[in-house]
């Protein structure tokens, strides 16, 4: 089968998952509680709380209000945000194109710091240096990263008062929020590109290698590194699309970014459904494209997968 | 000057004593092995793998590395190119020098420098020596830009000659498959190839046929015997198959539990083996030819963390005699010209007489 023919199955059953996942969060939605509940205050009379069900379309039965979400959703129509009282497409993607940046960054980061790191202490396992980079990784996965965001605007934005606490606007705003959402991809990665390069120094063509005079640099970036990208690429795209489906919410808050993250939380505490569905249904499209690219790298780093 | 080295700087290098194979009396010595003892520090204690381990390899001469699995040959090889990785393995102690220059006192980063030039190794299991995820011809290729000086697309023209070299059909196409597209005989050619491409001092093929079938082993010796004849490389054949050995060795060194226990030229091994051990093993072919039962020797292969007293044969030895419990026997030179030693106190044949 050819990449483009694979690509384009692949593209079909993303629409698939997507259709799929917003009856899931449709459903979900309607059976947790009543909006109107939240959106009117307690002493609203009944004929308010009625009147606001009609003009929602609450009152139609569950399948109706499927029926007209799926039409207009796949006209990217996702209707009003009750909660912001504006388009939900609009509010989304105020957010979504800078958290994903944001999130980019992140990722970046995390790679640029981790492959290096997780190499080098497989290269020299047992030793100080590997069990220091090792705490090191470990702390990265388990210290929440509000707490780690708050460190980082100590040091740098109180103490040293180079990079501003909170907003947004400058590439400075970026930098704290991205390296406090880094920590704990970084953790993952380093981790598993020690125990995969451990695993590929075992390798008998890593003896093959040094038995013709290859230099040790070159062995593990030119010949183990490539071996190990697989792995990689999966713990580096599953943990962004983990950070954009609202794990990076509480570095968010702590910054004052006005993030997707954020959104989402801010979105099922007002239990604004519409506006949920809509952001739902980014993050699937999301995802899924992830997972596609993650797939297609496959091919381009280990030559036994082929589509 | 490498052809016309004198034994006396040989010397300088040994001195062992009482374990070592003493100094290689004649003359183009390339490699010398002095008491090599390779360990490897396992939870339940150490293992000594390479024990006092010496001998010395001449010009141009095929030397048969020869023993049962476990009991060092590989060791021994991988310690020369320093490619014992620790943790767990160690070199304990002993000398390489390959043409009169001492490997172990180098820096490990100068190390690259022997390895490929000075040594390269076939390694015995083809099916995973091979890096997955780079062309053969790109594998081939590294080989000649390393050792041979040439890069690029000069480069590339030399690896796709060493592909014809070893017999691979149409080798511009086969430049670009990966190792999974290939049999495990064309791989094991490639293994071959490589080694080849970095024009080595000394070859060392590790049972470079152990994984193959019949036939394809049959292919890749005469292709190695083809290539001895063409290039005259110096080869370390480390095999545990006796009809190997007769094929292609010119001088044959027997390892038992880590230490080498008999090293003689090949007729002498065939003929009058001096090694109760390597008479066991002798044995074994013998009797077949004559169509009786296959003799075996008696007892297991050696435990290598429980080894025993004095000489480490004894338990399964049949001429075992108090001193061997006792004492563990040092090299004797059997016929008084370095051509034939032996670790036994008790060496069978030693006038000469079968």
């Amino acid at each position: 089968m050819g990449m483009g023919k694979y690509i384009l199955q692949r593209l079909a059953f993303t629409i698939l998952v997507v259709i799929g996942i917003s009856i899931l969060v449709f459903v979900l939605t309607h059976v947790v509680g009543n909006p109107v509940d939240i959106m009117l205050p307690l002493q609203a009379t009944m004929e308010q709380r009625e009147l606001l069900t009609q003009q929602l379309g609450l009152d139609k039965p569950m399948l109706e209000q499927l029926r007209i979400f799926l039409g207009e959703a796949v006209r990217l129509d996702f209707g009003l945000s009750w909660w912001q009282r504006r388009p939900c497409m609009e509010v989304i993607f105020d957010d979504l194109p800078l958290t994903a940046f944001l999130i980019f960054l992140a990722s970046a980061l995390s790679v640029v710091v981790a492959i290096p790191l997780g190499i080098l202490a497989a290269y020299r396992r047992g030793s100080i240096i590997d069990r220091l980079l090792t705490v090191f990784s470990l702390s990265g996965i388990c210290l929440p990263p509000f707490w780690i965001g708050l460190m980082l605007m100590l040091v740098f934005s109180v103490k040293l008062g180079w990079l501003p606490t909170s907003g947004t606007g400058t590439w400075k705003h970026l930098v704290l929020p991205a390296v406090a959402i880094a920590f704990r991809p970084m953790g993952h990665l380093a981790q598993i590109v020690r125990f995969e390069m451990i695993q590929q120094l075992n390798a008998l063509y890593v003896i093959t290698a040094r038995a013709k005079g290859v230099d040790e640099i070159v062995l593990l970036f030119r010949h183990a590194l490539k071996n190990i990208m697989t792995s990689s690429i999966t713990m580096i795209g599953n943990d962004y699309a983990k950070q954009l489906g609202g794990l990076s919410a509480s570095v968010e808050v702590v910054f004052g970014f006005p993030g997707f993250g954020r959104l989402i939380s801010d979105t099922i505490e007002n239990m604004d459904f519409p506006l949920l569905q809509a952001e739902v249904f980014f993050v699937a499209i999301i995802v899924c494209l992830i997972n596609l690219l993650v797939d297609i790298l496959y091919a381009a780093f280990d030559p036994r997968i082929r589509y | 000057m490498r052809e016309t080295r004198e034994a006396g700087e040989v010397r300088e290098t040994g001195g062992t004593g009482a374990t070592g194979e003493k100094e290689d009396k004649r003359q183009d010595v390339i490699l010398s092995v002095k008491d090599l003892s390779t360990s490897f520090f396992l939870r339940e204690g150490e293992v000594k793998a390479v024990d006092g381990v010496s001998f010395s390899i001449r010009k141009g001469e095929c030397l048969a590395l020869v023993g049962e699995s476990g009991s060092g040959k590989t060791v021994t090889a991988l310690s020369m190119l320093r490619l014992v990785v620790w943790p767990p393995g160690k070199i304990k102690s002993g000398q390489v020098a390959l043409d009169g220059a001492s490997i172990f006192d180098l820096p490990m980063k100068k190390m690259k420098s022997v390895r490929g030039k000075g040594m390269a190794m076939i390694l015995q299991e083809p099916m995973s020596s091979l890096n997955p995820s780079q062309t053969i011809g790109r594998q081939i290729q590294e080989a000649v830009e390393i050792n041979q000086g040439i890069t690029g697309e000069a480069a590339k023209r030399k690896a796709i000659e060493m592909l014809g070299v070893v017999r691979i059909p149409s080798p511009e196409k086969r430049y670009y498959n990966y190792p999974h597209e290939l049999s495990g005989g064309m791989k094991q050619r490639i293994m071959i190839a490589i080694a080849l491409s970095c024009r080595p001092q000394l070859l060392i093929a590790d049972e470079p046929t152990c994984s193959l079938d019949v036939t394809i082993q049959a292919q890749i010796l005469r292709l190695m015997q083809q290539l001895r004849k063409d290039i005259d490389t110096t080869i370390l054949f480390i095999t545990s198959d006796l009809g190997i050995v007769a094929e292609m060795a010119d001088r044959v060194a027997i390892m038992y539990a880590g230490q080498l226990i008999e090293i003689c030229d090949v007729f002498t091994l065939f003929e009058r083996p001096s090694h109760p051990y390597s008479k066991g093993i002798m044995g074994s072919i013998m009797a077949m030819k004559d169509g009786g039962r296959l003799n075996i020797i008696a007892g297991d292969p050696p435990d290598l963390m429980a080894l025993p007293a004095g000489c480490k044969f004894h338990p399964r030895c049949e001429h075992c005699q108090e001193i061997c419990r006792k004492e563990e026997p040092g090299y004797s030179d059997l016929l008084g010209d370095g051509s034939h030693w032996v670790r036994c106190h008790f060496p069978l044949n030693k006038a000469g007489a079968l």
